[in-house]
Formats: C-alpha cells, sequence, structure tokens
C-alpha cells in the first residue's frame, strides 16, 4: 500500500512538473518536486524507504534533465538515505524541520550534481547562486507546507475517529 | 531488514551507480549508446508531458472560444489599422525592392533546402540544464542527428528517438557545434553552444570583418545540417587569441518560446563518406 502510494505521488508530483513547466518556464529551475517527494517520503519512512525512494525520484528526474542519466538518481539516494537516517535520531514533527531539511538539501544536491559533473565530465558549472537561493527555498517551503497539510488532515482524521468512538460508547 | 543491512546496500547501492555513471561518462548522455534505463525513463515519463500538454491546450482552447467573441471586433478594428499601416509601407520600401532583389540573388544559393519539413510538438523543454536538450512528439518515428528547425532558424539535432517521441540537443548544449559561415564574408567557423541559450562562434581569423548584426548561417560542412539555414546574428565580438575572433552568437530561435518546431527529412549522409571511426 505504501509502495502503491509513493508510485501515485510520484506520478502527480511528474504532472505537477510538467503543467508548471508549461505555465511558466523557468519553473524547474525555480523548485524540484522529486526532491521535495524524496525528503517527505525519507523523513516518514524508514531508511530503507527513502533510499530507494530517492533512488526512484531521482531517477525519473533524470528522464527529464539533460544531464548524463543517473546523476540525480545517484545524488536523491544519498540525499534519500541521509535524510531517513536524520530522522530517526531527531524529531520531524514540525514544518519548519522539513523546511530547513530542504533548504540544506537543495544545497547538498547541487554540490553533489556539481562536483558529480567536474569528476565524471571534466565540466565545471557551478549553479547561478540566485536560481540555487530560489530552488532551496521554494523546496523548503513546499515541503513545509506539503506536511504541515498532511498533519492536519491526519489530526482531523484522528479527532473523527475520536468521536465516532465516543458515539459508540454512548449508545 | 536492520539497519546495518540497510547502510551495506545503501553503500553498494551507491558504488553500483557511480560504477554506472563513471562508465558512460565517456560517451556524453547525448550519444547513441544511450542506456536502455535511460529510454526506459523517457518512454514513461514523455506521455505524461504530452497529457500535459493536451489538457492546457483544451483548457486554453476553451477560455480562447469564450473570450473570442469578445474580442472579435476589436481585433478586426486593430487588423484594419494594420492593413493602412502596411499599405503605407509598402510605398516606403517601394525604394529598397531592387536591392531587396539583389540581396535575394546573392542568398539564392543558401536557400536550397533539400528535403521535407515534418512538424513536431514540443512536449518537454529542458530549462533546468539551461535549455541544453528538448523532447519532442513528431507522430511518426524521427531519427538520430535529423536536424530541427523552425521558421525563424536552427534548433538542433535529435539525438536519441524513442518510438514516436525524440531527444533534441539543442545548440546551446555545451556539446552541440554547426559548421557555420558569416554572411558577408562567406568566412566559415563552428558555432557551439556555451550554456545558458548563449551561442559562440569560433575560428574566424582576425584579419575577417565582422560587423555587429551580422547573419550567421549553417555552411553545410558537418554532415548534419544543410547550407543556409539562420544560426543568429553577430551579438559582439572581442579580440580573442592570436589567431582568431571571439564572437558570441544571438540564437534566432528564441528557446524558452518553443512550442512547435520541424523535422527536416532529407536523405542522410553517406556512412561510406564519413572518416574513418566516426559514429554514424
Amino acid at each position: 500500500m505504501k509502495l502503491l502510494r509513493f508510485f501515485a505521488a510520484l506520478a502527480l508530483v511528474t504532472l505537477l512538473h510538467f503543467a508548471g513547466t508549461r505555465l511558466l518556464p523557468d519553473f524547474p529551475r525555480a523548485i524540484d518536486l522529486f526532491l521535495v517527494a524524496t525528503v517527505l517520503t525519507a523523513a516518514g519512512g524508514g531508511s530503507l524507504a527513502g533510499m530507494l525512494g530517492g533512488m526512484v525520484a531521482g531517477l525519473t528526474c533524470d528522464a527529464l534533465s539533460g544531464r548524463l542519466y543517473g546523476l540525480y538518481g545517484f545524488t536523491d539516494t544519498i540525499i534519500g538515505y541521509g535524510t531517513a537516517r536524520m530522522a530517526q535520531r531527531l524529531i520531524f514533527d514540525r514544518a519548519g524541520v522539513i523546511l530547513v531539511t530542504l533548504v540544506i538539501a537543495t544545497f547538498v544536491q547541487h554540490g553533489i550534481l556539481t562536483a558529480l559533473e567536474f569528476g565524471l565530465l571534466e565540466r565545471f558549472e557551478p549553479p547561478d547562486p540566485l536560481w540555487w537561493t530560489v530552488e532551496a527555498l521554494a523546496n523548503g517551503l513546499t515541503g513545509g507546507i506539503c506536511f504541515a497539510l498532511s498533519g492536519t488532515a491526519n489530526r482531523a482524521q484522528a479527532r473523527r475517529q475520536e468521536r465516532v468512538e465516543k458515539l459508540r460508547l454512548k449508545k | 531488514m536492520s539497519e546495518r543491512r540497510i547502510a551495506w546496500l545503501f553503500v553498494t547501492l551507491l558504488t553500483v551507480q557511480l560504477v554506472l555513471l563513471a562508465s558512460r561518462a565517456p560517451a556524453p548522455a547525448h550519444a547513441s549508446g544511450e542506456s536502455l534505463l535511460a529510454a526506459t525513463g523517457l518512454r514513461l515519463v514523455a506521455p505524461l508531458g504530452r497529457l500535459v500538454g493536451a489538457v492546457g491546450d483544451g483548457l486554453g482552447s476553451v477560455r480562447a472560444g469564450i473570450r473570442l467573441r469578445r474580442t472579435l471586433l476589436e481585433e478586426n478594428r486593430v487588423l484594419h489599422q494594420e492593413v493602412e499601416r502596411l499599405r503605407l509601407e509598402r510605398v516606403r520600401l517601394g525604394g529598397l525592392e531592387r536591392e531587396v532583389e539583389h540581396l535575394a540573388e546573392a542568398l539564392a544559393e543558401v536557400r536550397q533546402r533539400p528535403g521535407e519539413l515534418r512538424p513536431a510538438q514540443v512536449v518537454y523543454l529542458d530549462q533546468k540544464s539551461w535549455l541544453q536538450t528538448m523532447v519532442i512528439y513528431s507522430g511518426k518515428s524521427a531519427e538520430e542527428d535529423q536536424p530541427v528547425l523552425t521558421s525563424t532558424g536552427l534548433v538542433g539535432r535529435v539525438v536519441k528517438v524513442v518510438g514516436p517521441y525524440a531527444r533534441v540537443e539543442m545548440l546551446s548544449h555545451p556539446d552541440a557545434g554547426v559548421g557555420a559561415m558569416l554572411e558577408s564574408s562567406r568566412r566559415q567557423g563552428v558555432v557551439r553552444g556555451a550554456g545558458g541559450g548563449r551561442l559562440e562562434l569560433d575560428y574566424i581569423s582576425r584579419q575577417t570583418e565582422v560587423a555587429l548584426g551580422e547573419r550567421v548561417l549553417t555552411a553545410g560542412i558537418d554532415g548534419v545540417y544543410p547550407a543556409g539555414i539562420l544560426i543568429g546574428t553577430v551579438a559582439s565580438v572581442v579580440p580573442g587569441d592570436e589567431l582568431s575572433h571571439h564572437i558570441e552568437v544571438a540564437p534566432a530561435v528564441d528557446f524558452p518560446a518553443l512550442r512547435q518546431v520541424f523535422l527536416l527529412d532529407r536523405p542522410g549522409f553517406p556512412d561510406e563518406l564519413r572518416p574513418a571511426g566516426e559514429a554514424p
């Protein structure tokens, strides 16, 4: 069930990526929804889910990127696993924590991508600092909002269940 | 699974990915030997892009239909004004007609474009890596190395074909290169992608006079692009090394605004004539 939910989320992210690109040509430069999906999956699941989720999301992003196929897959695997391990030690219960994690993850992602391209292709193209910052903030905010919304939904469901149980007890 | 095992799996997974990346690194991602994994990824993801495009177009046409009635009269009025303005313009340009004919004769040679143009829809434009590649849907299968152009100029060439979809390496890709010539001096050089949607023209000797705004056309010497297709105009000229200019070319095509392109169907370059060791 979790696996199905992950692939549904990934399909939704891909559709949003396409729709965003169509509406706003700079959309893929301003936000990386695949990274957001990776971090949210890793923050909520175990390290295996984070690692594999990151790899699949990264490879999907690779299919759309003009870069060497597998660069995003490699990078997002590291980020997915790293986030999941962090989530086992820290408490990821606030949107702010997710925001900070995604900002750091964005910087780490571009750092690894630049280093890999330099190491493998001898091509040094550091990202534009402005777009880098915009992307980090946009990723963080999007992740934080998604996390907060999912938390609200979970709390609403818990309240509903509580009410149903009270009604049963009254009867 | 225990955390220790997962950690080992993580290290193994990273090592395998790194080895695969390193093994493919010397052959760039656009080369014909692209992996099955990359082709599968493109095959899975590209239809979603087409779906979004179709939905977007559908919504756009519905909205346009609603607005049409309101804007029709206004548009008609504007068009009438435009016709009047063009009539006056035609009178003004009458004196230039002979000069244009003269230039047209000079350009007749480079205007020949053998082959048929086939429309293709842009499914995905890779803005993330600064306009290096795009994915197009052409209905019929395209061919690798097939030139891609628009009515305004050259876009690039097909580097990967997956069914009706094709990945196009745009001129602005750092690995892209086109045999080019300056329109007035006919001096030949090579246009390369300089990243970020910019182009550079190399190998033009410093003895050559290069004017700002001069048109840069394909030279037809690289076995991929036919001669005479507009690449762009000279945007800046600065002295490069001792031998050649450093010329920046403004692309004729507005890469970020591409929605539809044309594939040039023409006979391929015979393999027998390729230099030994060069891939077709």
